[in-house]
């Protein structure tokens, strides 16, 4: 499905944060894992945080001065779905890289509205670019903890 | 394709708020609120008795001295917990702000965000209201100008931004001291109703602010009233200047009566093409052009046919794709105009534009509904071309989603159309050009000028402009203006012997 509008794509946008927290959740919580144990708890906080920090960023930003007609052409659900369902065969540096393409896909949909949303939308080109470069930096951590369990 | 829940989920029977009580009214008499999307009622407004306006004027007379001496620090904290609970019920009236009038969840998100925003500059009352003073203006004599609150205003609001609009002024008007009585549009009364509720839970002293849903029986009692001190007044240009203006002004009463628009978004060749189609669209389509500062004649400059040629095909590709539907269906850009009535006028100046001669080159009587909902409030865009100053299209103030493309040889001669029209709402221009733009600004008469801006309206701490047939009064709505509204000025002089 396209996103044509802020509200489709902030519904979008609490959706993947709202899975994600989930699934770090539920990765904290299982002992298979513990050795992330403190890194998914954050990271789960993180993810409730941002939510409701982009939520107030649109919220302050729209206006009826904002342009929304504005179409936000080449924008598509299908392309930033993530897979966060856990079977018993993930091991632990399956989970790990699992994670690191949950952030990588979430950075990217944040990248992309970032720079639909700039001509016309800056505040929220600019909030939304900010979770993106947390993403990017949540996933060096996941791949610094999968080389250390490697090593370790 | 995802529609948001309906907050309203049945037919809600609307009642008055006076003296901090919520009464049902006396009048037998109620009128449909219907859901111009789905065309299902949605409340029963009671369209109030005299009698019913003339007890909230007494309870916002009596509960004027009290609350003239509270602090204007006081004061101010009641806005904060208003603002708090409007924070949190944000969604909830911005979805009724849908179901009401039929605009999208984004556009309605605006809204409840504008209005917000002037609880908080209201919030800043204790500095906002201060005076001035200058010591020894003789030997000895000092002299200060201090600003007292008058009394009880009102407001009568339209139908186009009904939670929005209301505060322009009485956030103004109760931080600095004064009462007030909020008389919504009996086609969109429920976001106000929620609004009330929340200034109920925030705990205003009663009498502060009272609402009295209603029609012309009650706003007569407003105009005439002689311990109603002020009218704020948002509607068209002939209920504003020959009714609320005259009438109130007779009744030596303050107005300000912000009225009807014919706005024109002035597009140069230099300008960024792919920006400026962009924000045409929001500045013609908006809110299903039934905004007071929507763009409603776009004038493009120059002899350059390739330029005009390529900006106006931009415009049609961009405007035949707008997907039109219900507001809380998350995909749609456009939602269906307020009222059947309102779609068969706008219907009936396309029919007008056709006879006068201009070319139809986007037809908004063909459309296609996302989700099936009835045909009844809908229309899509239409864009008229080769059209003339002196068509009615290009005169009238058509509220609904019409472009007329009009040609201007050079910048003069489109300052010149602007300046022609009797309205002076607001005016655009488009270009790379610093000079093209001061000399717009400088020359243009409008209230409201957008520079790169198809939308020029004022955030809350600026007034809100306008002027010719579109303002009638001497101070605006919002910020330092509505300080000045609200507040007599009064002047001492002191000696000490």
């Amino acid at each position: 499905m396209d996103l044509y509008t802020a509200s489709a794509i902030m519904s979008l946008y609490g959706k993947l944060e709202e899975q994600s927290a989930r699934f770090y959740e539920d990765l904290a919580a299982n002992e298979r894992y513990s050795e992330g144990g403190e890194v998914f708890l954050a990271f789960a906080r993180e993810d409730k945080r941002h939510r409701g920090m982009m939520l107030r960023a649109y919220q302050e930003t729209i206006t009826d001065a904002f342009e929304v007609v504005h179409s936000f052409s080449g924008l598509r659900e299908s392309d930033y779905r993530i897979d966060t369902e856990l079977t018993e065969d993930l091991s632990y540096s399956d989970i790990l890289r699992r994670a690191a393409e949950v952030e990588e896909r979430i950075y990217r949909f944040c990248v992309d509205v970032s720079e639909k949303s700039r001509e016309l939308l800056d505040d929220l080109s600019h909030a939304f670019e900010g979770v993106a470069e947390r993403k990017a930096s949540r996933r060096l951590r996941l791949e610094s903890l999968l080389e250390e369990h490697h090593l370790g | 394709m995802t529609v948001l829940e309906e907050p309203i989920k049945e037919v809600i029977t609307l009642r008055n708020y006076i003296n901090g009580e919520w009464v049902g009214s006396e009048s037998n008499v109620f009128r449909d609120v219907v859901n111009p999307a789905t065309m299902k009622p949605i409340a029963k407004v009671p369209i109030s008795k005299a009698e019913e306006m003339e007890r909230a004027v007494e309870a916002a007379r009596e509960a004027f001295p009290k609350w003239r001496r509270t602090p204007p620090l006081t004061r101010a904290r009641y806005l904060f917990r208003l603002k708090e609970l409007l924070e949190e019920k944000f969604e909830e009236i911005s979805r009724v702000g849908v179901m009401e009038h039929g605009k999208t969840i984004d556009e309605s998100r605006g809204e409840t965000r504008r209005g917000i925003e002037n609880v908080e500059v209201a919030m800043g009352i204790p500095s906002l209201m201060m005076g001035y003073n200058l010591e020894d203006i003789s030997r000895g004599i000092d002299e200060y100008a201090i600003r007292q609150p008058l009394g009880v205003f009102a407001c009568i609001a339209p139908f186009n931004f009904p939670f929005m609009v209301p505060t322009w002024f009485m956030p103004y008007a109760v931080a600095t001291g004064n009462t007030y009585i909020i008389k919504p549009s009996p086609w969109t009364p429920i976001s106000q109703t929620k609004f009330i509720e929340l200034i109920d839970e925030a705990g205003f002293p009663p009498g502060v602010i009272n609402m009295v849903q209603g029609d012309v029986e009650a706003v007569n009692v407003l105009l005439r009233h002689p311990d109603v001190k002020g009218i704020s007044f948002v509607g068209s240009t002939r209920v504003g200047r020959d009714v609320v203006y005259k009438e109130a002004a007779a009744h030596g009463k303050r107005v300000q009566a912000q009225c009807g628009a014919k706005n024109f978004v002035v597009v140069m060749s230099d300008t960024a093409i792919d920006s400026t189609v962009a924000s045409v669209m929001s500045s013609f389509f908006g809110n299903t052009g039934q905004r007071c500062l929507s763009g409603a004649n776009l004038v493009i400059v120059g002899e350059d046919d390739a330029f005009y040629q390529r900006l106006l095909r931009q415009v049609v590709e961009i405007a035949s794709c707008i997907r039109i539907g219900y507001g809380l269906d998350e995909s749609v850009q456009m939602g269906p105009l307020q009222a059947e009535v309102r779609k068969k006028q706008v219907l009936g100046y396309i029919e007008k534009g056709l006879e006068e001669g201009a070319k139809l080159v986007l037809d908004g009587r063909k459309f296609k509904i996302l989700g099936g909902y009835p045909e009844n409030c809908f229309l899509g865009p239409s864009i008229f071309e080769d059209v003339t100053s002196d068509m009615v299209i290009a005169k009238e103030e058509i509220f609904g989603p019409v472009m007329s493309v009009l040609r201007a040889k050079n910048l003069d001669e489109a300052i010149e159309m602007i300046n022609s029209s009797s309205y002076g709402n607001a005016a655009s221009i488009f270009t790379d050009s610093g000079k093209a733009s001061q000399k717009f600004q400088y020359e243009v008469q409008c209230g409201n000028i957008g520079i790169n801006v198809g939308i020029a309206a004022p955030m809350a701490f600026f007034p809100f402009g306008g002027s010719k047939d579109s303002f009638f009064g001497d101070l605006h709505g919002q910020g330092r203006d509505a300080i000045e509204f609200f507040t007599e000025k009064k002047i001492v002089i002191v000696r000490w012997f």
